[in-house]
């Protein structure tokens, strides 16, 4: 954590430089020409030729590797986001006080864009990131992070899953499984020369003697009855099978159902939602429950709390839950300009690009 | 849910391109005839055919039970729903029927390219894309990126019909039209953009890491400002601004289909798209 804020310092610095730049009677000239329209692609492609390098090459945070693998981390890179911020800022206090609505949609636009790029620039720095691996029923405290977690449960739902066919013998798929062959109670499925009833559907079964019951828990593999009727692969004689097939799950090896020369199993089914049912507490304050989900992050205390991963070789077992702890304290200045751009465009989209601008000055 | 999308499509590819085929036949007939009456039938054949494309896009909406717009082969289908209605559009209001050759050629080529790639439909959407960024994000990226194809087809044409170094009258038809199509593909692809940090920021954590899909996208909206800014300067008449609209689109191409190939896609986070 910065003790002495140097970026607020360097941010204040280029906007009172911009200022001075703008306003003050000597340096109106250069000023003019640090803002103009060829300032503005130059500093541009300058700094979208860096973004090409980034955008070819995979980029690493090793600050040993040559600079184009960390292109963002390079002095040449901080010069032109300066000189882009420098043309960009001097451009926007070009027309600092429009006059009405209909003129504004430049300085929204460039603004907007300035505030942006300014405020991931300097905030960089202050952006504070942790990894907090969860276990059940163990209350994690790391350092800077102003509070204590618990994991209570952590909660996985998956897709149905599907029917995949391999060749008895040779091990071979014959078909993986799609979203035809999805296990749902009291579909048929058509699959080679069979159509195959779907009779029971258990998203989460354990197994009692040869059959499978629902396991309450949602932590078993999903089964299902399945009876199948057709031809085998000579088209001739009949074919008629039935059984369960599942996946593995606590204790029960996967299930399959044999067809002539084929088999029938299950697929791994994908992740639906997972999420953590956690507890925080602040400081010695009293313990908040509380669920933290792939895209409902929580926010506790200026720090916001992502559900990032999880045990997968464990799947719906896992007991262990990873978060990123983020603390941004620059996010409002970006949000700000987000939305000012966003406002930019809107002005776009009613007035035209050219409403707010003077001929022959950019 | 029996109901197999992909057969489905295979039923109605046929008769979408055969609307298109018969309005831009019909269009192609009262242009040559230079009649100035609007081509009435050929835009409401050109319409139907693109109306029972986006139909299908419902259809498979509900089939599906998600959005259809999580792979390339889904997105395509949204561009070849959404750029014969920039050419219909800018038929109508420049009288500049002449894109709607390109549009739907455009569009007819990409839903080609899925009738020759059949996909998998999958039900399955990973929770890092279940969010009511989903929608908002892909829609957007994609109007943007329909008037943007039509914007740098429009340039094109016109391009082609102006002598190499005579200069350039942004009065015309075409050019008039590539402009305010930049302009308002321009809008969307931004929207897209502060859209898509914005869902970054709740899915992710961070607004914005260079994901090698963010930094195209970032290098596609720098190469349009370089383009209007040109096109400023220029008061639209000269071809180097122009030049710079065909490079845009390139970048936009990279940005969405050619960051699959390059080295730094093995780190990106939007590697679903597949």
């Amino acid at each position: 954590m910065n003790v002495w804020p140097y970026n607020l310092f360097l941010a204040c610095a280029l906007v009172a430089a911009l200022v001075l730049i703008r306003f003050v009677p000597g340096l109106r000239a250069p000023g003019k020409f640090l803002s103009g329209v060829p300032m503005a692609v130059t500093a541009t492609i300058f700094l979208g030729a860096l973004g090409v390098f980034s955008g070819i090459l995979p980029q690493t945070g090793d600050p040993s590797a040559p600079w184009y693998y960390r292109i963002t981390s390079t002095g040449i890179f901080a010069v032109s986001v300066v000189f882009f911020l420098l043309t960009l800022g001097l451009a926007a206090l070009k027309r600092p006080f429009p006059k009405s609505l209909k003129k504004a949609g430049y300085l929204l636009n460039h603004a907007g864009l300035w505030i942006i790029v300014a405020g991931m620039t300097f905030g960089a720095g202050d952006i504070q990131r942790q990894k907090i691996e969860l276990k059940k029923g163990v209350a994690i405290a790391q350092p800077d992070v102003p509070f204590e977690i618990t994991l209570l449960d952590f909660e996985l739902h998956e897709y149905p899953a599907k029917l995949m066919l391999f060749d008895h013998y040779s091990g071979v798929f014959v078909h993986p499984g799609d979203f035809s062959t999805e296990l749902q109670a009291g579909k048929t499925i058509s699959l080679m020369q069979w159509k195959i009833a779907v009779e029971t559907v258990y998203p989460s079964a354990s197994k009692s003697n040869k059959d499978y019951i629902s396991d309450p828990s949602g932590k078993g593999g999903q089964a299902a009855y399945i009876k199948v009727h057709g031809k085998d692969i000579s088209g001739e004689t009949k074919l008629a099978a039935e059984g369960w097939v599942a996946q593995s799950g606590p204790g029960a090896m996967p299930k399959g159902v044999v067809a002539g020369r084929y088999m029938l199993a299950v697929s791994r089914s994908q992740p639906k939602l997972f999420r953590s049912v956690i507890e925080y507490r602040i400081a010695n304050g009293p313990k908040t429950k509380s669920y933290i989900e792939v895209n409902k992050p929580l926010a506790a205390e200026g720090w916001d709390l992502y559900q990032s991963s999880y045990d997968s070789s464990m799947g719906k077992h896992s007991d262990v839950s990873v978060l990123d702890a983020v603390r941004d304290p620059w996010l409002p200045v970006v949000y700000t300009g987000i939305f000012i751009l966003l406002a930019g465009m809107l002005h776009m989209f009613v007035f035209g690009s050219r409403a707010s601008i003077k001929k022959g000055a950019a | 849910m029996s109901a197999n999308v992909w057969h489905v499509f295979e039923i109605v590819f046929w008769p979408v391109i055969g609307a298109w085929a018969a309005g831009l036949v019909l269009l192609a007939v009262n242009l040559l005839h230079k009649t100035r009456k609007s081509p009435l039938i050929a835009n409401i054949l050109l319409a139907s055919g693109t109306l029972m494309l986006a139909a299908f896009i419902g259809y498979m909406w509900v089939q599906l039970e998600r959005p259809p717009m999580r792979t390339l082969g889904e997105t395509r289908l949204w561009y070849s729903a959404l750029i014969p209605f920039c050419g219909l559009a800018v038929g109508m209001r420049w009288r500049f029927h002449w894109l709607n050759f390109y549009t739907v050629l455009t569009a007819a080529l990409f839903l080609f390219i899925n009738y020759l790639m059949p996909e998998t439909h999958d039900r399955t959407l990973m929770p890092a894309l279940q969010s009511p960024w989903f929608i908002p994000h892909v829609v957007v990226y994609m109007i943007g990126y329909a008037l943007l194809g039509a914007s740098s087809l429009a340039a094109f044409h016109s391009l082609l019909k102006t002598r190499k170094f005579a200069a350039l009258d942004p009065g015309e038809g075409g050019f008039m039209a590539a402009h305010k199509l930049a302009e308002l593909g321009f809008i969307f692809l931004t929207a897209g953009l502060l859209f898509g940090g914005l869902w970054a920021k709740t899915a992710w954590g961070h607004y914005w890491t260079w994901d090698p899909k963010e930094t195209w996208a970032l290098l596609t909206f720098f190469s349009y400002l370089v383009f209007f800014h040109l096109h400023f300067r220029s008061h639209g008449r000269t071809r180097g601004a122009y030049v710079f609209l065909a490079v845009s689109f390139i970048v936009l191409l990279l940005c969405w289909f050619g960051v699959n190939y390059l080295p730094a896609a093995r780190s990106s986070v939007h590697t679903y798209q597949g």
